[in-house]
């Protein structure tokens, strides 16, 4: 069939001959209805249009509009909350109900001019860059199984997208494991904990669990899902500026550069917070401990929103625009800057992650927010 | 062709994931499927009522997933329940041009094969805008926000800041490159020149 596509597109500009030409016929008269459909593609306007209803840009837009629709209907949607946003008219309420609007087919209003690369912006994907003990470096982009490593009796492999270790290892040998920007991953350690990555973001940790404490340090953002071990307390240790303390438990941590504060957020079991100089904090399930030079802690946090990104959302309840944009930067890789003062927007609702940067922006442009987008670069006008 | 990066070794192997309920199996069928339905549909409903058809039917293959055994029974089932919404919503229109009684007609007339026919379609559609990737950039440029943007000649000029001359001029470039490019078997310049041989003479 690959073979028939190809002789097509050969034949729209170049007169086939031999035995090429002999078997597009052959493949043309088995239908009368394959004649018909060829026949259409030689007129210019037909061929046209085609290529204007179905450019890659479009069709990503309709695909995630359809299946956000689809997963909402099926009850696959976890979030029974309807798409909320709170700048909207009308019209715009209606398109967003919908999941991302109704781009297909139309025409860019004058005011944004849209870069032809932007169609090109992926969300982001499963990947991320392993470092063994010795330094060296494997990626784990394209990779859905394998088996990585073996230190010191212990085996790393990738078993359908996740990073797990197996084996009883003697030797304290450690591994990091760290995404870029636009990648997110898996992986379970030695115990047993799962770990989820988000993007920029890594975690070091040895390959086998010895001694009297599980101790991991992470940068970035990750969730964990850790196994109990009453006799082996689990340590995360947060960008070297706090340190968690975690009975068999699911949280988060969010600790990025450059953002305001560390958040973790526990879900169910027993977190202690500590930062140097300061009484540690024990965080009941549902609460957050900011952390900065000292630890405040929410008592009801928003753990929808928190897990928004594991669960493949972005959730922008009460983020201002610039928090939204660092989000972006990080899981499109790009690069944000504002030309003249930020818009004072806010925004609330959730979105899929797995939009493209275009179909993502088209939907911000709706609700007032005005940007330039060269390459990478995304500059947000006034 | 790209897939997800699901491991499964096989249709069959894909199908069993499905019907067993992983939301993973669920989003490749889709993805392999919706765009040929829904352009299928397109030709003979409004975009609207096309987009309703192709969620409504995913939702029901879902709702039914544990009937399913083989990728060509989702496939026919999909395209029979979509192609029975076309057929009620056409005949169930009050006004009835001739326009839509012809097109009425032409739904009678098919059947799965033209499914394939509009796959087929997007293939070829994603070979041409993959070679488009290979052409120099600011023909490229022009021939993107031409079709995928759907902008005139002059606003196109006026975006990508060239003077409607130099747009003219790029006219040109394109038919010296394609005496240039006949010689290599540079198939796409052709095929820029067939389809925008329009576009050109409207500047």
């Amino acid at each position: 069939m690959d073979y028939i596509i190809s002789l097509v597109f050969k034949s729209l500009s170049t007169p086939l001959e031999g035995q090429e030409l002999a078997q597009l016929e052959e493949w043309l008269n088995a239908s009368p209805k394959r004649r018909a459909w060829y026949q259409d593609l030689q007129d210019g306007d037909r061929l046209a249009a085609m290529l204007g209803k179905q450019a890659p840009a479009q069709l990503e837009v309709l695909e995630s509009e359809l299946y956000e629709r689809i997963l909402t209907g099926t009850g696959l949607l976890r979030k029974p909350r309807v798409i909320r946003w709170r700048i909207w008219t009308a019209a715009a309420a209606v398109m967003l109900l919908l999941g991302l609007g109704t781009y297909l087919l139309r025409k860019p209003s004058p005011k944004t001019i849209v870069a032809v690369a932007a169609a090109e912006i992926k969300p982001g994907q499963q990947g991320a860059v392993l470092t063994l003990a010795d330094g060296s470096q494997v990626s784990l982009d394209t990779v859905r199984n394998a088996v990585i490593a073996l230190q010191g009796g212990v085996t790393a492999r990738v078993v359908n997208g996740t990073l797990i270790y197996e084996g009883q290892g003697n030797a304290v040998v450690y591994n990091t494991m760290s995404t870029p920007r636009g990648r997110e991953f898996q992986l379970t350690l030695p115990d047993g904990t799962q770990v989820w990555l988000n993007s920029a973001s890594s975690i070091h940790y040895p390959t086998a669990f010895t001694g009297n404490e599980r101790k991991v340090d992470i940068s970035g953002e990750a969730y964990f899902e850790v196994t109990q071990n009453a006799d082996m307390p689990f340590r995360v240790n947060v960008a070297g500026k706090a340190e968690m303390k975690v009975l068999g438990t699911h949280f988060n941590v969010s600790a990025y550069d450059n953002e305001a504060s560390i958040n973790a957020t526990l879900l169910e079991g027993s977190v202690a917070v500590m930062i140097p100089g300061a009484r540690q904090v024990v965080l009941q399930p549902g609460e957050q401990a900011r952390v900065t030079d000292k630890i405040t802690v929410i008592r009801h946090a928003d753990t929808e929103k928190v897990m928004a990104w594991k669960n493949g959302f972005f959730n922008f309840d009460g983020l201002t625009l610039q928090q939204i944009m660092r989000q972006l930067e990080r899981w499109y890789d790009i690069d944000v800057t504002y030309e003249g003062p930020v818009p004072d927007i806010e925004l609330s609702g959730e979105m899929t992650r797995g939009v493209t940067l275009n179909g993502l922006l088209k939907n911000l442009k709706e609700l007032g927010v005005h940007y330039k987008l060269e390459g990478r670069k995304l500059t947000v006008l006034p | 062709m790209t897939d997800n990066e699901l491991t499964y070794h096989d249709d069959a192997q894909l199908v069993q994931l499905f019907r067993t309920g992983s939301e993973e199996a669920f989003s490749i069928i889709y993805k392999r499927l919706y765009q040929r339905l829904y352009f299928f549909a397109l030709r003979f409903v409004p975009e609207m009522d096309a987009k309703d058809m192709v969620a409504e039917a995913f939702i029901s293959l879902w709702q039914k997933r544990e009937d399913f055994t083989e990728f060509p029974a989702i496939q026919h089932f999909l395209f029979i329940l979509i192609r029975n919404r076309c057929l009620n919503l056409l005949k169930h229109e009050l006004m009835k041009t001739e326009k839509q009684a012809e097109i009425l007609q032409q739904l009678t007339l098919t059947d799965e094969e033209d499914l394939d026919l509009q796959h087929l379609q997007a293939e070829l559609v994603k070979l041409i805008y993959a070679e488009v990737e290979r052409l120099p950039q600011k023909m490229r440029a022009i021939f993107l926000l031409s079709f995928q943007e759907g902008l005139k000649p002059a606003a196109i000029a006026e975006q990508l800041q060239l003077s409607v001359q130099t747009v003219r001029n790029q006219k040109v470039t394109a038919l010296r490159l394609l005496r240039e490019a006949l010689g290599n078997r540079a198939p796409l310049l052709l095929l820029l020149m067939l389809v925008t041989e329009k576009f050109f003479s409207d500047l």
